[in-house]
């Protein structure tokens, strides 16, 4: 294996590491997460003028050319900082189900706002009936001349406050869960026919109710083939998964190396309680789950830059099981190690916590992962 | 970034294989084998053969220098070899001599090392460690071995101690020992066990697998070049396996891979078996697969531009976490088959006792055999989370 990074992969990875610990203050974050936007507007153009938001996007589309690692290595250290601006939504998720299976026209329509910072998105592919399967969707689109009329609900809609489009899963064919069937449309926000009702999640971040009814739709906002939606679907949520996952890496390293330095300076008993041996071993297992964690991380960017396959898959989940894991072990432990104080809010710890916990349950929970990585 | 070995590592991978193919796999039934690793009498002919084959093939001691018998390889290379050898079971070419003796004595550039390191290239000599005494385990300042002057000025020492827990301290020719001297400092030393004035009690173990002893020393004589200059706080840290030369502790994740997954396909055959047995053996692979990788960035550049920085008591860790847990499903999946004591079976050389299965798959009883012999990092209670909680962390050494 090969661990090494291009210059460029370096530059970037600097590039975001300095900007979330010099100008990404937590208290700054709480501040931002609690606007009408919930998160900071001025924060994301600077992302788009820094070039952040073309990361993944092909230079043919106006993007920097980057792929899995570029992204594992961006949100590694957006979850260091502990991000609250919708990348994972507009970029990976919305932005990555085009740059998967958008015609020419659909992404020059879309992916020059997503890349300047004007545009935002939001992939609509969860159902309440569904749990973690994809290709359960009841969500209908019929085809009506022209083009289609959709009518269903979507659930959890990750940035469905702020998105200008949405990217809907729907089913023109099939049963409720047939993996074929299924079929991805874009379209504004906006549209006719869809309603809102939004909220804010447990980790700060917003997300919508999205009811669609008799919405209208042109053929030109089918994404690929009709029917054959779920590959792309799936591959963007992958891509989603990498992205979480490498957030909760970055994650994970601030709260072990947080906790050894409050159990550094902490006295008990007149001696700082990091000399006591059963504390110094519970700080060694959070640095080995971190540990454990980030080598699957490379392993699977590794294994999804080198093309998506079952193997790409495979390592994907095994990735989301260990992240699932480690992150409860880690963040519990921060917690308790930081006693009272790390129930507080004022304290960055439980929030880095909520963020893991919720990262566990994105895209698949571990017992989701663990199945399909048997499966595979 | 890149997941998957070079052409030429593939190559010396197939290479490898071939190798042991030949002379290992093809040699024995895999219940001889088994015995084989285990270290049986019956079996010795099959192991030296081993021994002279890796020998004549220049592979004994691949990760010394190359003047002393080590091999142009890579750390991937290495890696590739140790690796195929513990995951095919292989006499153990990874031995506290090759590991621990040799490349003391190179790095001390001791006056006998060309004496005494072509005897442990070729196998011939075999060392064991003189450490732990009834009362003192490992603390140092408790020690009782004395080492004293001859009294006839030779210039040699003399030496009296009594040692427990010996591993292979049956069949080692050889003893590297702690002792006090008059200044009550702990010095290390080499003696030979083949001299009078050493007796040698076997010392049962919870597993048959690998023979510990007992070790008297009535007044034996030590060389004059047999003190050797070494702290022993730096001995402690080599048998640590955390030394940045030591690669061969690094070599686990293709074994405990292939006995998952071997474990998983028995299981999937089974009509009465716990789903969460299943889940179980997914699971421990994933973890496994951390491992992998985590041996990977420790044998890569330490570069600033790449994700490889690891130390590498962590990956020693970890897989001695992972043995347990496979140790563990084992168990669980044999069923009331995990009763048997499967060494005394394959000491009668009667098969297997489950009628369900062929002998071979007994092997897979060597995981069990290495969690319950006891290592040489037990032994002396090196914990690798202790090395890691100062290294990594930074944590101040802890409170007595």
């Amino acid at each position: 294996m090969d661990f090494s990074f291009t210059e460029e992969q370096t530059l970037l990875q600097e590039s975001v590491s300095r900007f979330m610990q010099n100008d990404y203050g937590f208290e700054a974050r709480q501040k931002n997460a609690s606007t009408d936007e919930g998160f900071s507007t001025e924060n994301w153009q600077t992302f788009a003028e820094l070039g952040w938001l073309g990361v993944p996007f092909s230079e043919a589309d106006g993007g920097f050319g980057g792929g899995a690692i570029e992204t594992a290595l961006m949100s590694e250290q957006f979850g260091r900082g502990l991000l609250i601006e919708p990348f994972l939504a507009t970029v990976i998720l919305a932005g990555g189900a085009l740059k998967h299976g958008g015609s020419d026209a659909q992404k020059s329509q879309y992916l020059p706002g997503i890349i300047d910072g004007s545009t935002h998105g939001a992939l609509a592919f969860v159902e309440p009936q569904a749990r973690f399967n994809i290709a359960d969707i009841t969500t209908t689109a019929v085809a009506d001349g022209d083009g289609y009329v959709l009518n269903g609900y979507k659930a959890v809609v990750l940035n469905g406050p702020q998105a200008n489009f949405l990217v809907v899963s729907a089913r023109t064919a099939g049963e409720q869960r047939d993996e074929d069937g299924v079929s991805l449309f874009v379209m504004d926000a906006t549209t006719a026919g869809i309603s809102r009702r939004d909220y804010p999640t447990v980790d700060a971040f917003r997300a919508s109710e999205i009811t669609l009814e008799n919405v209208k739709v042109g053929a030109d906002s089918l994404i690929g083939e009709a029917g054959k939606g779920l590959p792309i679907l799936q591959q963007a949520i992958d891509d989603g998964v990498l992205a979480v996952g490498a957030e909760a890496v970055g994650c994970m390293e601030v709260l072990y190396k947080d906790t050894v330095e409050y159990c550094k300076q902490r006295e008990q008993f007149g001696q700082p309680i990091g000399k006591f041996q059963v504390l110094q071993h519970r700080m060694v297992d959070m640095f080995m789950e971190h540990e454990q964690s980030k080598s699957l991380m490379f392993m699977a960017a590794m294994r999804m830059a080198e093309g998506y396959d079952a193997e790409a898959q495979k390592a994907v989940s095994a990735f989301k099981v260990q992240v699932g894991k480690s992150g409860k072990f880690v963040g519990q432990n921060a917690v308790q190690l930081h006693g009272g104080m790390g129930m507080t809010e004022e304290l960055n710890i439980g929030h880095y916590f909520k963020r893991l916990t919720i990262i566990d349950t994105l895209f698949g929970n571990v017992d989701f992962h663990l199945q399909r990585f048997g499966a595979l | 970034m890149q997941s998957e070995y070079s052409q030429t590592e593939q190559q010396f991978a197939e290479q490898v294989e071939r190798f042991i193919t030949e002379h290992w796999l093809n040699r024995a039934q895999p219940a001889v084998r088994h015995r084989a690793w285990s270290d049986d009498a019956q079996t010795r002919p099959l192991r030296q053969q081993w021994y002279r084959r890796v020998v004549e093939a220049g592979w004994s001691v691949p990760h010394w220098p190359m003047e002393f018998g080590g091999c142009d390889w890579t750390p991937t290379q290495q890696h590739i070899w140790f690796s195929a050898c513990t995951r095919h079971q292989t006499p153990p070419t990874l031995t506290f001599a090759t590991v621990h003796v040799g490349p003391l004595l190179i790095d001390l550039e001791h006056p006998q090392r060309h004496v005494l390191l072509p005897q442990i290239a070729s196998f011939e000599h075999a060392w064991c460690l003189g450490w732990a005494e009834l009362g003192s385990t490992l603390d140092d300042y408790a020690l009782k071995a004395r080492l004293y002057r001859d009294q006839e000025n030779t210039g040699d020492w003399r030496l009296r101690a009594n040692k427990t827990r010996v591993l292979d301290g049956m069949n080692a020719q050889w003893m590297l020992c702690v002792a006090l001297d008059d200044n009550e400092q702990p010095n290390v030393v080499a003696t030979t066990l083949q001299q009078s004035g050493v007796t040698r009690t076997p010392k049962s173990t919870l597993s048959n697998g690998q023979p510990m002893a007992d070790i008297q020393l009535t007044d034996v004589t030590v060389p004059s070049w047999g003190r050797f200059a070494v702290p022993v706080a730096e001995l402690r840290r080599r048998l640590s396996s955390t030394t940045e030369a030591d690669l061969t502790a690094l070599a686990d994740s293709a074994a405990l891979l292939a006995q998952t997954q071997q474990l998983k396909q028995q299981l999937q055959n089974e009509a009465n078996i716990e789903p969460g047995l299943l889940r179980d053996c997914d699971a421990l692979v994933v973890e496994i697969l951390g491992l992998k990788v985590m041996e990977q960035r420790v044998l890569s550049p330490q570069g600033k531009n790449s994700g490889a920085q690891l130390p590498r008591a962590a990956v020693r860790l970890r897989a001695h976490g992972l043995w347990g847990k496979l140790s563990e499903l084992q168990i669980a999946a044999f069923g009331y088959y995990a009763l048997p004591f499967v060494d005394s079976v394959l000491a009668d050389n009667e098969g297997s006792i489950d009628p369900r299965r062929s002998s071979g798959d007994l092997n897979m009883t060597m995981v069990m055999q290495r969690m319950l012999s006891p290592t040489i990092a037990t032994e002396l209670g090196l914990d690798p989370r202790d090395t890691l909680a100062q290294q990594a962390l930074g944590l101040p050494e802890q409170e007595d």
